[in-house]
């Protein structure tokens, strides 16, 4: 009877249904606290994708465009390229390119810190300036990656309620969305407390009006895209223009340049102080640093360790490379369809039975061609032996060989072996200066043609790398054509070419197949050269311009238009 | 001392006959007692029991009856005779006329005899009984034929006992044998059966329950006590969807799914909520489901989804009696993968290479090599399923109990389970001394329980229960997964071993490096112990004093369970083998080049840890009320209880409180009315939401005992009853605190300059207005009993089930929160409905030959109502993929045969589903006619995974010492799509050797697979062609035992040593195009379900 009594006291006490405290803590709470605050601020930075070596099996975006063909597709099922070669991409199935959540959960939290900011707890006034510069720059990266996915999306500064109505909810148009960018971009201008450039160490990867002026830059020039202004609207083309110059010069005179070494860039992390060696980088993906263990498996195989080859290389992108004496394009275009017959700049210097002779130095910083050098691996010097039977041999059927008979060499420290553990830092170049020079090369060509700004842009770049200015007198189209190339070869790999070849509306000219080069051994050390079709495509038709709304999406937005095609 | 045996065959007439009142004709002069007997035999279904040396003292009889009833037939044949007869039930006893031995009787009072007698009851000879002398601690017990003895003067009075019968004290009159006719109790309507908390008449019991006794569990050799419920319970759904010895996955549903939420009914083991899975069968009295809102409104909150309740056994005033079991039984994968050889899967990738337009990978001459086997280093045809898994392992089982007991009485019993893995060790390590470990695959498991009830005072008694179990388990530190996954390697592999016994791993181009046999031999071993004790104290006073039939019960329980895992893992060498086809090495051959894989390296063996801990402690305080006055009999149950679970890995405590409430009231033993109620919380409610009364009403009617059916000889029961009420669940699928917010701050923030690192996760969005869910359900049910034979009983249900906590369907991403951040709402509702049958038919035909049989067959079937399911757009033939269908409906693309040639592809709808189809693809059906084939072409196929009508039939015979049981199960309408493609790296299904070619079709052979391809094709959507249907019947159980004489086991002093050997999944009869599957498994990737053939001796003492 005693145990009645004892039963009714433990069960009188208190309400044992109740939760058990566990440190779970309101929205009012973070925004009165400091801390908490500049916490949520971090939160506001964890959907900033990975880019580099993170489309599924740590794949490269290039390896979906013209500029390679994936050693992965068609072998290993599931894949992204294997996918994305097939034409599989449905608004059900977005593979490894889905991100369509992640941005509004970032665009979210974005929302509520900037509803919040004005009223929280901030101990230090110039923090409180930062932090609103820091999620407004944030909002506009966020917005700018998902619109050029995806286009115009409803303009969103503040978070929807719970119980918002999404029935008539409607698309707004790529034009609005990037206003919207400009503007939130142009307020973290404005904030007198937003760093131009992070100085601190413990600061790294924390958003700056560099950044702004990048975010900037690249949304006005989408805008002013066949893509986003089919109608050719020359006002679009203006602004863009004026942004990027206005982009550039602010970033110059806040002491960005071009890195002297355009092969060494690549391989290290940018450095950070008031005054870095690495003057280049705007913005660099802060984690994880994946780049430098990924290309030790994703290689050549004749290093101990590769895994799989990887993206390899397209002849197409080999072609695009200048000749250095000259300074001319090599190969001018294609005969054919399947790109075997190249048209050939005789003037040029280039001779197709030695192709790799005199070609653009970035040729030799990006891609490792059949007699190349890589590196000393065990006490021997090893020469790229991707000739039909070598050891890094043509194979199509095997994904630890080159489909192409290239391999990547950007990005790849040749020094690391497996086990190494982490002596090469590389890091993903988000946003660099020579984006910025060429955005307004491009946008000052199409808004008042070759002036001198426009050729000051693009000549910079290839002063970089000892290559001749472009010549004088071009006209707009010649001008725009050596743009586009440049912009190839330049950020070749950086995950632009994606984009561009849709924003230039050209994918069904790029991307129906790509092909290689079959190097067969002739005895006595001579290779004989022919191009062959890497792979065909089933991914070139005008829907794949856009990626569809995921159809979950759109059956829960009625009032949304899907995009066309899809 | 034998018995005279009646004849089967004049039994199997008699089956004819039983329909009609029993009228005896005879006309005989001067005929023997025997012949007589054979007559009335002839013309009732009478037994008759009498020893056959007594007929010699038969006087003849001469009679002349004609259609007089059986009663009158016997007075007048055994008017003249020195016998008298008892007729019970449909048997008459015959034995020597009392009056006769009377005259002795005097000489032997107060004289010490051995008595001698037999125990039976209307199926004939019972063993194990329990004979007492009155008054002494003397006793003994029947043995295998019910014979006894036991030392007693006349005069003396002797108590029989006997679990399920009428407790019967006889005194002894004579030194003459006795016939001891003992009376069932569990039989009819005073049976009692198990009830949420309690016990009920059988009789008086209004809502849907079932139940099963210790006999049919241990007819499964199963080593997870779920795993024998399957086909037992009408209404019970049990899928074992592994066979992985300590993690059987057993999924239970009672009448099928009625939520989107948690499924699980609650199981509670003597009254409180335990783990079924680890209890020694061998323990268990009783287990019982309930499933109407009747039988679970009591348990309120938490009782929608039904409930199990398990009763282990408990000692009863006896003479002690032990019991020992030993078992040994062999396990069997049901099914293995059909993988092809080396030569069919070398042809079949050539096949796949060519279809793609590549060069085929293997030579003529190759292909001869891999056919001949001539060398098999350099062309191998390995079988990694085989090589990595033995044919069979061994389970042992043993079991010793002891029970009896008097004022103190006891149930105390020890169990010992050792099952093997059926992975296989390789026995010779190749000379690595490194390897001084053991992975083999084994489980051990020791369970020990001990039940004491105790009677304190006339009006107190006090029970403990105290039980665990120590489990061991042993294998390499590997996931069953890889386990698997890399038995799928192509025959052509090399392996698993280089010369000089170093590990092969598959090529670079199926992506991942590892082997079976290396995780199996080389990756070191893991080791699990875990263990539980579970004790419940519960004291117990009779409050007569303040009124009659007033009793007040209190219980604590407090259980743990701990698990200690330790991991032993270990880098090892690994080599790729190439064969370099076309070269030629020293010895002629073409030479084998090991590259090893970079990193790999033997090295020894580290260890790390891990712990876990639960435990749960639970308070009941009871008030009971049971008085009869008059007609009217009323029962009262008051409970109140807390408890607190502790669960691994979740570190806030679960809390529950609650109050329950049964009134019963019954006229006459005929009308019955319930209510049951439970008023509880749930912590997953805010405040003010938490608690919830969940009320239900049910009556019935037992018309059998009215006046004008009552002690007609056809209908012996007939019964209708039928219960509605609401009843809750708060299973909301393992989230918690679904009313709060959950905003935290955590690491792992972006920037380390900012906020300390951290960041502040918004995981969830909380829903102050949450509900529980509410199940309504309706039940109708009747029982018909005929002839004592004939037991049919139907039970139809409907359920509706409301405010269903989901997630919003229709909210998009574009709100920015992740899906699983998105508060619930209590929006939901789903429909279930269904019937249970059950038919029992017993029948014993003399005391040693008897047959019985219990047949169920089950159906429910569920419909999703309202998920808040975003529409798709009108193109769509079916815009919703949940709402309107039952849960888990498979969605696919409906299957119209291959495409032979390009043309027919051509002129067909284009498909627009990933890779263009090519000649040998399938072909789908264009749905919605828009002549594109894509998603808004897919459809409801097939069913869902969880079968809509499930049966089982038990039948046993007993004859003489020997006993036969059988249990079928079946499941029908039931589905589940095996993918057979994911294989680009791995073996072919021997299905492939009739894949489609140009070649096969022209010649116009069976075609029973698309054509292959080295990479996805677009006969790689979910479609019906390979949706199997999972329907099955099996034999599940199967059980053969025979009883030693008694004289046999007497000499070892044993009153029954019984030998059996049993069985489960013996045979299995199903639809499954894909023999290499199980149809019951869960998932490719699961532990194959197993066949154990066992054998076993039980002795009792």
């Amino acid at each position: 009877m005693v145990l009645y009594g004892c039963f009714c006291l433990y069960s009188c006490k208190k309400d044992p249904l109740d939760m058990t405290p566990n440190g779970r803590i309101s929205l009012d709470k973070v925004f009165s606290d400091n801390d908490l605050t500049a916490s949520y601020l971090n939160s506001v930075y964890g959907y900033i994708p990975l880019y580099g070596a993170s489309y599924h099996s740590q794949s490269l975006l290039a390896a979906i465009t013209d500029e390679s063909s994936d050693a992965n597709a068609g072998i290993i099922g599931g894949v992204l390229s294997t996918n994305w070669y097939n034409g599989a991409l449905s608004a059900n199935n977005l593979f490894a390119m889905n991100w369509y959540a992640q941005y509004w959960q970032g665009i979210r939290q974005a929302n509520i810190f900037l509803d919040n900011i004005e009223t929280a707890t901030v101990n230090d006034p110039k923090n409180r300036s930062r932090w609103r510069g820091e999620a407004k720059v944030l909002r506009a990266f966020y917005y700018l990656e998902l619109i050029k996915q995806f286009g115009g999306m409803p303009v969103q500064e503040e978070s929807f309620p719970l119980d918002f109505d999404y029935t008539t909810l409607q698309r707004a148009s790529f034009q609005e969305g990037v206003q919207f960018i400009v503007r939130n971009c142009d307020e973290a201008l404005g904030e007198p407390d937003l760093p131009f450039r992070i100085q601190n160490p413990n600061e790294r990867g924390r958003f700056t009006k560099a950044i702004a002026l990048a975010i900037k830059s690249e949304a006005l020039l989408f805008n002013a895209s066949p893509l986003w202004n089919p109608e050719n609207d020359p006002a679009k083309w203006e602004n863009a223009a004026i942004g990027c110059k206005q982009a550039l010069d602010q970033l110059v005179s806040n002491g960005y340049a071009l890195y002297p070494d355009y092969e060494a860039y690549f391989k290290r992390e940018s450095d950070v102080s008031n005054n870095p060696s690495d003057k280049e980088t705007i913005f660099e993906i802060l984690n994880p640093d994946n780049m430098r263990f990924i290309f030790v498996t994703q290689t050549i195989p004749s290093l101990a360790g590769a895994v799989q080859a990887g993206a390899g290389p397209s002849q197409e992108l080999v072609d695009s490379y200048d000749m250095k004496d000259s300074g001319q394009p090599a190969i001018l275009g294609y005969q054919d369809d399947d790109h075997l017959q190249p048209i050939i700049n005789a003037t040029s210097g280039y001779d197709e039975t030695k192709p790799y002779e005199g070609r653009d130095p970035r040729f030799y910083a990006t891609i490792f061609y059949n007699g190349a050098y890589f590196s000393n691996i065990n006490g021997t010097d090893h020469y790229i032996e991707s000739y039909v039977g070598g050891a890094d041999g043509l194979m199509p059927t095997v994904n630890s060989h080159t489909h192409t008979g290239y391999y990547l060499r950007k990005f790849i420290d040749t020094d690391l072996r497996q086990g190494d553990g982490i002596i090469s830092a590389s890091k993903w170049k988000k946003y660099r200066l020579a984006e910025m020079y060429l955005n307004l090369a491009e946008a000052e060509n199409e808004a008042n043609g070759p002036t001198s700004t426009a050729y000051e842009a693009i000549n910079a770049i290839r002063k970089r790398v000892q290559m001749p200015d472009l010549p004088p007198g071009l006209t707009q189209d010649e001008f725009r054509d050596r743009v586009h190339r440049e912009r190839r070869v330049e950020l070749a790999f950086e995950e632009h070419r994606f984009w561009d070849v849709r924003r230039w509306k050209i994918l069904s000219e790029t991307d129906k197949q790509v092909s290689g080069m079959r190097w067969i051994e002739q005895g006595n050390g001579t290779f004989a050269g022919s191009r062959f079709v890497a792979d065909h495509r089933n991914a070139w038709q005008d829907r794949f311009l856009l990626f569809p709304i995921p159809l979950s999406e759109l059956s829960k937005l009625p009032a949304f238009e899907q995009n066309p095609g899809w | 001392m034998r018995l005279a045996i009646p004849l089967v065959c004049l039994c199997c007439l008699q089956l004819s006959t039983i329909c009609y009142a029993q009228a005896i004709t005879l006309r005989v002069k001067n005929a023997s007692l025997k012949t007589v007997i054979k007559q009335l035999r002839i013309q009732s279904d009478y037994a008759f029991f009498y020893k056959s040396d007594y007929l010699k003292q038969a006087k003849p009889v001469t009679l002349d009856l004609n259609e007089v009833p059986m009663a009158a037939a016997l007075s007048k044949i055994f008017d003249q005779q020195p016998f008298e007869y008892v007729i019970k039930n449909k048997t008459i006893l015959i034995k020597y006329q009392a009056e006769s031995l009377q005259s002795d009787h005097g000489k032997n009072a107060g004289k010490q005899e051995t008595v001698r007698g037999r125990v039976v009851d209307e199926e004939g000879a019972l063993t194990g009984v329990s004979v007492l002398l009155k008054g002494t601690a003397k006793g003994t017990t029947s043995d295998a034929e019910g014979y006894f003895s036991i030392d007693a003067k006349v005069g003396d009075t002797l108590i029989f006992r006997n679990v399920g019968y009428q407790e019967k004290g006889v005194a002894v009159q004579t030194n003459a044998s006795l016939q001891i006719f003992m009376e069932k109790v569990a039989k009819g309507l005073d049976e009692v059966v198990v009830v949420a908390y309690g016990t009920q008449k059988k009789a008086t019991i209004t809502g849907a329950i079932a139940s099963i006794q210790t006999k049919e569990i241990k007819q499964s050799p199963a080593a997870n006590l779920a795993v024998t419920l399957a086909g037992r319970l009408p209404g019970l759904t049990a899928i074992q969807q592994s066979g992985q010895p300590g993690n059987d996955g057993v999924a239970l549903f009672l009448r099928g799914q009625g939520t989107l939420n948690g499924q699980n009914p609650i199981i509670l083991v003597d009254g409180v909520e335990r783990d079924i899975n680890y209890i020694d069968p061998n323990e268990v009295e009783n287990i019982t489901i309930l499933k109407d809102a009747s039988s679970t409104a009591i348990f309120g909150v938490r009782g929608a989804n039904g409930v199990v309740l398990v009763t282990t056994k408990r000692g009863v005033a006896d003479k002690p009696q032990i019991n020992f079991t030993s078992e040994y039984g062999i396990q069997q994968f049901t099914r293995v993968p059909n993988y092809v050889n080396a030569y069919d899967f070398a042809t079949l990738r050539n096949q796949a290479l060519i279809n793609d337009g590549l060069e085929p990978k293997y030579t003529d001459d190759v292909l001869e090599h891999f056919r001949l086997q001539d060398d098999p280093e350099r062309y191998p045809n390995n079988d990694f399923y085989a090589m990595n898994t033995y044919d069979w392992a061994p389970q042992k089982r043993f079991n010793l109990n002891l029970s009896g007991g008097n004022k103190v009485r006891y149930f105390v019993n020890a169990g010992f389970l050792d099952q093997d893995g059926q992975w296989k060790v390789d026995p010779n390590k190749y000379g690595d001394p490194n390897l001084d470990y053991d992975p083999a695959i084994f489980l051990k498991r020791y369970n020990f329980r001990s039940n004491i009830d105790a009677d304190l005072t006339s009006s107190l008694k006090a029970a403990l229960n105290v039980a665990g179990y120590l489990e061991k388990t042993n294998g390499p530190n590997a996931s069953l997964l890889e386990l698997l996954a890399f038995t799928s390697f192509p025959a052509v592999t090399p392996g698993p071993l280089t010369p000089d016994g170093q590990v092969i791993v598959p090529t670079a181009d199926l992506g991942n490096p590892i082997s079976t046999y290396g995780l199996i031999n080389r990756s070191g071993y893991q080791q699990g112990t875990n263990s539980n004790v579970m004790a419940s104290f519960s004291l117990e006073q009779d409050l007569k004093f303040i009124t009659p039939g007033l009793s007040t019960r209190l219980m604590a329980s407090f259980d743990t369970r701990s698990n200690y895992t330790l991991n032993a893992g270990r880098n090892y060498r690994r080599y790729y083998a190439t064969v370099l086809y076309g070269e030629v090495g020293p010895d002629g051959k073409e030479p084998i080049r090991y590259d090893l894989i970079n990193g790999s390296e033997n090295q020894p063996l580290s260890i790390s840890t891990a712990t876990g801990f639960q435990s749960f402690a639970n308070f009941q305080w009871f008030v009971n009320y049971n008085r009869t006055f008059g007609d009217h009999t009323v029962t009262g149950l008051l409970l109140a209880q807390q408890d607190q679970r502790i669960v691994n890995g979740d570190p806030l405590p679960y809390n529950l409180r609650g109050v329950s409430t049964r009134l019963t009231y019954a006229y006459r033993n005929r009308y019955f009315t319930e209510f049951n109620a439970g008023y509880n919380g749930s912590e997953q409610f805010k405040k003010g939401n938490r608690f919830g009364f969940f009320p239900s009403i049910s009556a019935g009617w037992l018309i059998s005992e009215e006046h004008f059916l009552k002690d007609n000889p056809v209908v012996d029961l007939l019964k209708v009853r039928g219960s509605y009420g609401a009843v809750g669940n708060d299973r909301l699928g393992g989230r918690r605190f679904l009313y709060l917010d959950d905003t935290q701050r955590g690491g792992g923030g972006y920037s380390g300059s900012l906020g300390g690192g951290n960041k502040i996760n918004e995981s969830f969005i909380g829903n102050p207005d949450l509900k529980w869910e509410i199940a309504k359900k309706a039940n109708i049910g009747l029982e018909l009993g005929l002839f004592h034979q004939l037991n049919l009983s139907i039970d139809v249900f409907n359920e509706n089930r409301d405010n269903v906590l989901i997630t919003r369907g229709t909210v998009p991403d574009i709100n920015g929160l992740p899906i699983g951040a998105l508060p619930p709402v209590n929006i939901g509702q789903v429909k279930n409905h269904g019937y249970e049958i059950e038919l029992n038919y017993n029948k014993s035909f003399n005391p040693e030959f008897s047959i019985l049989s219990k047949i169920n067959f089950n159906y429910a079937k569920n419909k999703v109502v309202f998920a808040d399911e975003a529409m798709r757009p009108t193109d769509y033939t079916y815009p919703y993929r949940v709402t309107g269908f039952p849960i888990g409906q498979p969605f696919g693309y409906i299957n119209d045969g291959f495409f032979n040639t390009q043309e027919e592809i051509d002129q067909y709808a284009s498909y627009n589903i990933g890779r263009a189809p090519r000649p040998g693809d399938f072909r789908y059906l264009d749905v919605n006619g828009d002549n594109i084939i894509d998603e808004r072409d897919q459809s409801p196929i097939g069913f869902s995974n969880i079968p809509q009508y499930t049966f089982g039939a038990a039948f046993g015979v007993n004859y003489k010492g020997f006993d036969l049981s059988v249990l079928f199960q079946g499941v029908l309408n039931v589905s589940q799509y095996f993918d057979m493609y994911d294989q680009q790296g791995g073996n072919y299904f021997s299905q492939a050797l009739e894949s489609w070619t140009p070649e096969r079709y022209a010649a116009g052979s069976p075609i029973n697979f698309p054509a292959l391809s080295t990479s996805a094709t677009a006969s790689q959507q979910v479609n019906t062609y390979f949706l199997f249907r999972k329907d099955f019947i099996r034999l599940k159980n199967a059980e053969i035992g025979y009883i030693l004489p008694h004289g046999w086991s007497e000499k070892i002093g044993a009153s029954k040593i019984r030998f059996y050997a049993n069985g489960m999944n013996l045979f299995t009869w199903d639809k499954m195009d894909l023999k290499a599957f199980d149809p019951e498994l869960g998932s490719r990737f699961n532990y194959p379900i197993y066949r154990i053939v066992n054998f076993g001796v039980n002795v009792i003492f």
